[in-house]
């Protein structure tokens, strides 16, 4: 049972208080190191269990509260965020209705706030930091600093507080820039210039969100002053987030390989602090450092980077490790399906770029000598090996089909918790999702899920998906090409080619523009002008015709596009594929004869 | 889907030798077929097939002997086991492929009359007739006395051929006669059938129109994707012993803050509220509150009301001649002007001090450069002595000469000659 269930009865509260005090008296006793069994202690005084996510938290008394939050503590360090936001929101609760002391509120607030910044709840974060600057008192000056000399007022005022007050100050601060950075309130905040680490990377931050990336990367190089935070006394390491930062710079402008380079640099940060650690304190970790790794996040922008810079095998392993934790991200399921497309895509280049020519190869001699002529490639192999061991993912369409169903769904959700709640849907590890990337999320899993139901041959569901793409409303052209050309293929594919050849109409090429087609950014995307357009859909038409039995259509249409590089390879076959079925094989054989005179 | 594998090469060279034996010429159709059915598996039967199509199509079978047998094991080999009559139209894939031959019009495919009524027939009217017939046979007499109805069976075929799709009957075997090299050499066979056995043989590929499938771009990435490391150093620990919650001393500490919050800003109404109830509710609460007389003219000027509060909570310690001492000395301002009247209608306070107050705010008017500010001050002092005289508080004698003198020099003002004539008519 999640709720206090204990009787609220004064004698009780009293022997719940001493055992609480006996409980975190022996784990300091143990330097913070005897986690588990202080847990459990936690866990019994509360009635809450936290195997499962925790749901509902009811505090009788206020006196229980430091109780509650010393659990809510356990389970920040654990990285169980969810479950510590549900149990705080029951303690600010408390500092609502009863009377609570202002050193307990400072510490009950600054948790909640520092989970709500882990959570990507920015925007709740900034609401609870007013709030508690208005509770507390806490003048503006004192914490924000408007001016540049912050180091002297600071000391005239540190002569007036204690070391509590200077902490919770200066956490508070931090805090503060978090918050304000990250609900896009990047103008109302001025960062100090402290030449400390965290100073550095928070201001670096604001630059990157200005997008000056060169400013953002000279404060992260810069030397720090301080004392380097490590895992070991400050729960965080500060050379893994330099080097993540750094990697995302670098991604911004495109430097895909350094970005790697950068990830795969925090990842050993982050492994070998790690390791320092179990080493240090015996292989029993200290509470802060608990939960302390950040590696689903570094896997994360590791695998993005990965995925742009085109090694999609690498990037689908990385990420899968975030796939496990953040299973309710509806753009990082898309972004494994991604990967799984461009595998295959990769695939099948190799194959075409065996064979370029009309003629793979001569076989026999004399009078029984042949031609043989290039085969259609086959659409998809399925994975003969891996269907045996599926408990395993790997990365073919079948996945990818998998991950995309997965991906639908639940952009679907989002779409739908928009209109009942705010502006934006929670999408960790990354900031929450808007209006505007939800749309454009859909779109993008739509056209793949069409693209890989065509792929694997599920040709009725390739359709489906393409007409659902074409009903939305405002869609850029590229994604309104491949949802005609989508549609026009599935339904060759399921013998209704009169269809298909609707679906390629020129009029709809006059309706699109260049400008969506040359800003994609898309490593590998090579239809950048209209007149690729064309080529392409021409070409299509052409094959479409062809199938018809229609050659004669079929060859006016080819001549318009037979010069275009990007169906040049295509254009010839077809040529010679109408030029035999019309019985012309002595034009034919002049064909083979230009393209490989070495066989004539 | 799983593919199987080509039957081997040896398989394949004996189908071909079998066919170009001399002495096939006179073993019975029926015979051949029962020999290379007994040779070749279930599974393969396809693949020998289409090596048979491939041979006549291409003309790799030199003599109608060959051919003749060839046709025939196309239509044969497929058939069903319990199927022995032999009248009915069989169920070879191959059927269609027949029809393609008798109505080819390739001027370079070699088809003889006796090749084309001995097709016909057997798609007309099945093996009953010519399974004990010789190749040799056929060529001899001519069968096709009869004139054979093929619509029947055209039919059949077209509708088995509408069952497949478009772009399955759209492809064609990869394969075209290249134009011929060097001299015929014996081995020229075995090379075309080792031909065969490669990745791209015509057995198992296709050639036909082929849709261009583009893929989809990559999602554009964005700032809010890729996650950024903020510096989150704080190490919560657990507190310990009976640190805060909602006890008493804890209030008072935050009546503490509160005052001190007090002597620095207006506090809003709420928290103003609250500290006049703890005020009011603990007498003593004034001593502990960090009020100096020093600190006065801070509490004065931020919060009038509360330093009222104070000050008469304090009207009978002994402290409070040092706090009016301060007053007196504060500078002259709306809100001390205000404290000080409001003292003086809840207590009496000492005359001398009242009047060594009024004293210093004429000095201070009488001081300023300021026009503007000026005119403020006296007006307000003005206001002030009014009410004292009226309230009987101050005995005008005994100020009068200096009352007099102030309301002469500001006497443009209008408050400061109501002022003088309230004066004059005591």
């Amino acid at each position: 049972m999640d709720s206090e269930f204990l009787e609220d009865d004064s004698d009780n509260i009293a022997e719940i208080k001493a055992a609480h005090d006996r409980a975190v008296n022996e784990f300091y006793k143990s330097d913070l190191k005897k986690c588990d069994q202080f847990k459990k202690a936690l866990s019994s005084l509360t009635g809450l269990n936290d195997t499962q996510p925790i749901q509902n938290v009811e505090i009788s008394s206020i006196e229980l509260c430091p109780l509650y939050y010393n659990y809510a503590v356990v389970l920040y360090h654990q990285k169980k965020l969810n479950s510590a936001l549900k149990i705080m929101n029951a303690i600010l609760h408390h500092a609502q209705v009863d009377n609570m002391s202002n050193k307990f509120l400072e510490k009950a607030g600054l948790l909640t706030v520092c989970i709500l910044l882990d959570t990507n709840q920015a925007k709740k974060a900034d609401n609870l930091l007013e709030t508690l600057q208005n509770r507390l008192n806490l003048n503006n000056d004192d914490i924000l600093m408007v001016e540049e000399d912050v180091l002297e007022s600071e000391q005239k005022k540190q002569e007036e507080l204690d070391e509590d007050q200077e902490t919770f100050r200066r956490q508070f601060r931090l805090a503060l820039i978090r918050s304000k950075l990250n609900s896009g309130k990047l103008n109302a905040v001025v960062v100090p210039q402290d030449e400390t680490s965290s100073y550095a990377i928070l201001k670096a931050h604001q630059f990157y969100l200005l997008n000056d990336f060169q400013m953002s990367a000279k404060e992260l190089s810069k030397p720090f002053k301080n004392e380097p935070i490590t895992l070991q006394n400050y729960g965080e390491e500060q050379n893994v987030c330099v080097a993540n930062n750094m990697g995302l710079i670098h991604f911004n402008v495109k430097h895909y390989s350094l970005a790697v380079r950068f990830f795969q640099q925090a990842l050993q940060f982050d492994h070998k602090a790690l390791e320092n650690v179990r080493k240090e304190n015996n292989n029993q970790l200290p509470l802060h450092c608990l939960g302390a790794t950040r590696r689903s996040e570094i896997l994360y922008n590791l695998g993005i980077a990965l995925l742009y810079l085109q090694r999609p095998k690498d990037a689908f392993d990385c990420l899968l490790v975030p796939l496990n934790v953040y299973h309710k991200n509806p753009r990082l399921w898309l972004r494994v399906a991604e990967s799984c497309i461009m595998v295959h895509r990769q695939h099948l280049k190799e194959q075409e770029s065996q064979n370029k020519n009309i003629v793979s190869s001569v076989i026999g001699s004399g009078m029984h000598r042949k031609y043989i002529i290039t085969p259609s490639q086959q659409k998809y192999t399925p994975d003969e090996i891996q269907s045996s061991s599926s408990a395993i993912p790997s990365p073919n369409l079948e996945f990818a089909s998998l991950c995309l169903r997965n991906a639908l769904t639940l952009v679907e959700h989002c779409r739908q918790l928009l209109t009942t709640v705010d502006e934006e849907v929670t999408c960790n590890p990354s900031k929450p999702l808007t209006k505007t990337s939800i749309e454009k999320l859909q779109l993008h899993i739509l056209t793949a899920s069409s693209y890989v139901a065509l792929c694997l041959g599920d040709y009725t569901l390739a359709l489906y998906h393409a007409r659902e793409l074409l009903k939305i409303e405002n869609l850029p052209d590229t994604h309104k090409m491949m949802g005609f050309l989508y549609a026009a293929e599935s339904c060759i594919m399921l013998d209704r080619v009169p269809e298909a050849i609707a679906y390629l109409d020129p009029k709809i090429l006059m309706e699109l523009k260049s400008t969506d087609f040359e800003t994609v950014s898309s490593p590998d995307w090579n239809i950048n002008t209209l007149e690729a357009v064309n080529a392409v859909y021409t070409y299509n038409l052409a094959v479409s015709l062809a199938i018809y039995g229609d050659y004669e259509l079929a060859k006016t249409r080819i001549v318009l596009c037979r010069h275009h590089p990007v169906v040049a390879v295509q254009t010839k076959m077809l040529e010679l594929y109408l030029e035999m079925q019309s019985g012309n094989i002595e034009n034919c054989k002049k064909k083979i004869a230009i393209d490989t005179p070495q066989y004539f | 889907m799983h593919r199987s594998p080509l039957p081997i090469l040896a398989d394949f060279l004996f189908l071909h030798n079998l066919l170009n034996e001399k002495s096939l010429d006179h073993m019975s159709f029926e015979s051949v077929s029962a020999h290379v059915q007994k040779k070749f598996q279930k599974n393969d039967l396809i693949s020998v097939g289409s090596l048979l199509c491939f041979l006549i199509k291409n003309n790799d079978l030199a003599e109608t002997n060959n051919r003749l047998v060839a046709y025939y094991l196309l239509y044969d080999i497929f058939r069903n086991d319990n199927d022995f009559d032999s009248g009915s139209p069989r169920d070879s894939p191959f059927i269609y492929f027949l029809f393609q031959v008798i109505e080819s019009k390739d001027p370079n495919f070699k088809l003889t009359q006796v090749e084309r009524n001995f097709i016909i027939q057997l798609l007309a009217s099945g093996t009953k007739d010519l399974c004990k017939q010789t190749p040799h046979h056929i060529r001899q007499t001519d069968l096709l006395k009869i004139p054979f109805d093929l619509t029947a069976v055209r039919k059949m075929c077209m509708d088995k051929d509408k069952e497949i799709p478009a772009n399955v009957k759209s492809n064609v075997m990869n394969v075209l006669s290249a134009p011929v090299k060097s001299e015929v050499t014996d081995s020229a066979i075995r090379e075309l059938m080792e031909g065969l056995f490669r990745r791209d043989t015509p057995l198992k590929s296709v050639f036909g129109p082929q849709f261009m499938t583009i893929a989809p771009p990559l999602l554009p990435c964005d700032t809010d994707e890729i996650v950024w490391f903020d510096p989150n150093s704080n190490k919560f620990r657990p507190i310990q012993d009976n640190e805060t919650i909602a006890s008493s001393q804890s209030t008072e500490t935050e009546i503490e803050k509160l005052v001190a919050t007090a002597f620095k800003q207006a506090l809003t109404l709420h928290d103003q509220k609250i500290l006049e109830n703890e005020l009011e509710k603990d007498k003593e609460l004034v001593n502990h509150i960090g009020l100096t007389p020093a600190k006065l003219s801070d509490l004065v000027e931020n919060n009038p009301l509360i330093a009222i509060k104070c000050l008469l909570m304090l009207m009978n310690s002994v402290q409070i001649t040092e706090y009016l001492r301060a007053l007196v000395n504060m500078e002259m301002s709306l809100h001390s002007v205000e404290v000080v009247n409001r003292l003086t209608t809840v207590v009496e306070l000492p005359s001398e001090f009242i009047h060594l107050y009024i004293s210093n705010c004429i000095s201070t008017c009488e001081g300023i450069q300021d026009k503007f500010l000026q005119n403020r001050l006296v007006r307000l002092l003005c206001v002030f002595l009014q009410s004292l005289i009226r309230k009987k508080i101050i005995n005008v004698k005994e100020l009068f000469i200096e009352v007099e003198a102030f309301c002469v020099e500001f006497s443009r003002i209008r408050e400061a000659a109501d002022l003088y004539k309230l004066c004059k008519s005591l």
